[in-house]
């Protein structure tokens, strides 16, 4: 689109205009005006645009206007120009203030080229739109509150209890967490309970009175999770989340990553928690996280012990899931299990015990096929565990030897019934020192 | 082998959320479990073989309905349900909302207007998720 200005010949100033006053009528408006010189530095603001950004243009008169440079401020980023504006064209664009990020209240900014003897000049006309937050207020359904009243009340450090040095350890990195207000990223094994030690941190913490939202990045897929978080009327418009939990970050695009980890950094920013499997280094280092996003996530690590170390303490961890009672002879059946999915499994388990014991006292016959056959099978007198290669062996020797006994010792016939040659049978018979 | 096979199960008022998922249920051989009063979906909710829940949240049971939720997430942590909204929310008002719903335990929260697209996604992903 061609500007006004360049429609004069050669982008020279109309006679007899030379002396227009054309700041006069800037200086005084109510609007937000400022002029980008063709070189894209800053020519002119007015105080109604020194008000809105909160800027001085006299500290600011020169300062090159780039959003693509490193070291730009994000009030630079913001007033920049698309390259279409230089190249000519009239742009509107609507973009958060600097400090908001994401929005809003936002910035509507007008761009109009003046084409110049040596490149266009850009004028801007800047005007704020959308209510700040602290404006509206969300008036929440007392049913609602009382709910999430009651559901925050599980969560506490009890859960995490045990006298080992490792759990006293895990309360005491906990109890940090929620006071220092900085981001933390939790590790350990699937079922260990990250979510709800992520969910005790934000109960213990300053962001208590507002939500706790936990976005699962495994299960949901990323435009689903970019909707959430910074679509319209996403999280990261408002302040209305308190802890803001990434389940499995490792499983967002970068593009993504980056944008959390711009988010975090806001002033408004809720308070982040990422848990995953694995640590955030070895997250980089295998090239599922990018460094910044796990740098600026990670400032408190937390790693929580697989169930198999708390192994002490099963009987406290079963009386706080709820159940009643249970007899002597469930602990054994229990413990004989290596419980891979952890709280989650043995959870699992110890609900259809209950509900096989139709919430009466649990036997050890109440208790899940998987659990009761493991038992039984490490109380087997039979039961040794041995290498592969040695119970290999032990089969293919005690098979030749039967088949070499069928056959009268004849090694043609005894070939023949194992489906083998006279060869491969003879090297197999010297092989496991069988003799003939 | 119907007995054992994974479920989907949708609290709503009317048939459109089944409907929307019948075809995606189908091609993985889950079951739709659909209810239209609470006191069917206060029993539903404890079939071991739910994997999802679905919600449609109806403004006069809302205060009923978050309480069949809380009850359920306290036997049951694991369930990843999914929370619908009847009516529209002005878009300052969404993340108010979907924040408080997720603290109630809901694993996503949609607003009208509602698509087939991504209410698949959200329940075919969070019921891969759960088996």
């Amino acid at each position: 689109m061609e500007s006004p200005s360049q429609s004069k010949a050669g982008g020279q100033r109309p006679p007899g205009n030379s002396r227009f006053p054309w700041k006069v009528f800037f200086q005084r408006s109510p609007s937000a005006v400022f002029v980008l010189g063709a070189n894209r530095r800053l020519r002119y603001a007015n105080p109604a645009w020194e008000s809105l950004t909160g800027k001085s243009f006299a500290a600011l008169r020169g300062t090159r206007i780039s959003a693509t440079r490193e070291s730009a401020s994000p009030l630079w980023k913001v007033l920049a120009p698309p390259l279409e504006v230089w190249n000519g064209s009239v742009l509107q664009v609507r973009r958060a203030r600097p400090e908001a990020e994401f929005g809003p209240p936002w910035w509507d900014i007008s761009f109009v080229p003046l084409a110049q003897p040596h490149g266009n000049a850009v004028i801007g006309f800047l005007t704020q739109v959308g209510e700040t937050p602290e404006k509206q207020a969300f008036r929440e359904p007392e049913a609602l509150a009382t709910a999430r009243a009651e559901h925050a009340k599980q969560f506490t450090l009890e859960l995490f209890a045990g006298n080992t040095p490792a759990m006293q350890r895990l309360r005491d990195l906990l109890r940090t967490a929620a006071i220092v207000d900085a981001p933390v990223w939790i590790y350990g094994g699937t079922g260990t309970g990250k979510g709800t030690a992520a969910r005790a941190i934000h109960h213990l913490g300053p962001h208590r009175e507002k939500p706790f939202v936990a976005l699962d990045c495994k299960a949901l897929q990323p435009y689903l999770i970019e909707q959430l978080a910074f679509g319209r009327g996403g999280f990261a418009t408002s302040r209305a989340v308190g802890t803001l939990l990434l389940k499995s970050p490792e499983c967002l695009s970068k593009d993504l990553q980056a944008k959390f980890a711009v988010w975090c950094e806001a002033t408004h920013a809720p308070r982040f928690v990422c848990s995953s499997a694995k640590q955030p280094w070895l997250l980089v280092q295998e090239g599922f996280a990018i460094e910044a996003f796990s740098a600026k996530l990670s400032t408190l690590e937390i790693g929580i012990p697989p169930l198999m170390d708390r192994f002490d303490e099963l009987p406290c961890i079963v009386n706080r899931m709820g159940v009643v009672e249970c007899e002597e002879s469930v602990w054994p059946a229990l413990l004989a299990h290596s419980w891979p999915g952890n709280f989650r499994e043995l959870r699992a388990a110890v609900l259809e015990a209950s509900r096989n014991a139709s919430g009466g006292t649990i036997r050890a016959e109440h208790l899940p096929t998987f659990v009761r056959e493991r038992k039984l099978a490490s109380d087997s007198p039979t039961f040794t565990m041995k290498p592969l290669v040695d119970a290999m062996e032990k089969f293919e020797r005690e098979t030749i030897e039967s088949a070499l006994g069928h056959s009268g010792w004849n090694l043609k016939l005894a070939a023949e019934r194992l489906g083998i040659s006279k060869a491969v049978l003879a090297k197999r018979m010297k092989a496991l020192e069988i003799e003939s | 082998m119907k007995g054992s096979l994974p479920q989907i199960l949708i609290f709503a008022f009317d048939d459109w959320l089944s409907n929307q998922l019948r075809e995606a249920a189908a091609e993985r051989r889950w079951l739709i479990h659909e209810v239209r009063r609470l006191d069917s979906f206060r029993t539903a909710i404890a079939e071991v073989r739910t994997r999802v829940i679905v919600v449609q949240l109806e403004r006069a049971e809302a205060g009923e309905i978050y309480a069949a939720i809380v009850q359920l997430l306290k036997i049951q942590p694991e369930t990843p349900i999914v929370i619908v909204s009847d009516t529209k929310v002005p878009e300052v008002e969404r993340a108010e909302w979907a924040a408080r719903w997720f603290d109630l335990g809901a694993r996503f929260v949609m607003f009208p207007p509602l698509t087939r697209a991504i209410l698949e996604d959200a329940v075919v992903g969070l019921m891969g998720n759960a088996e």
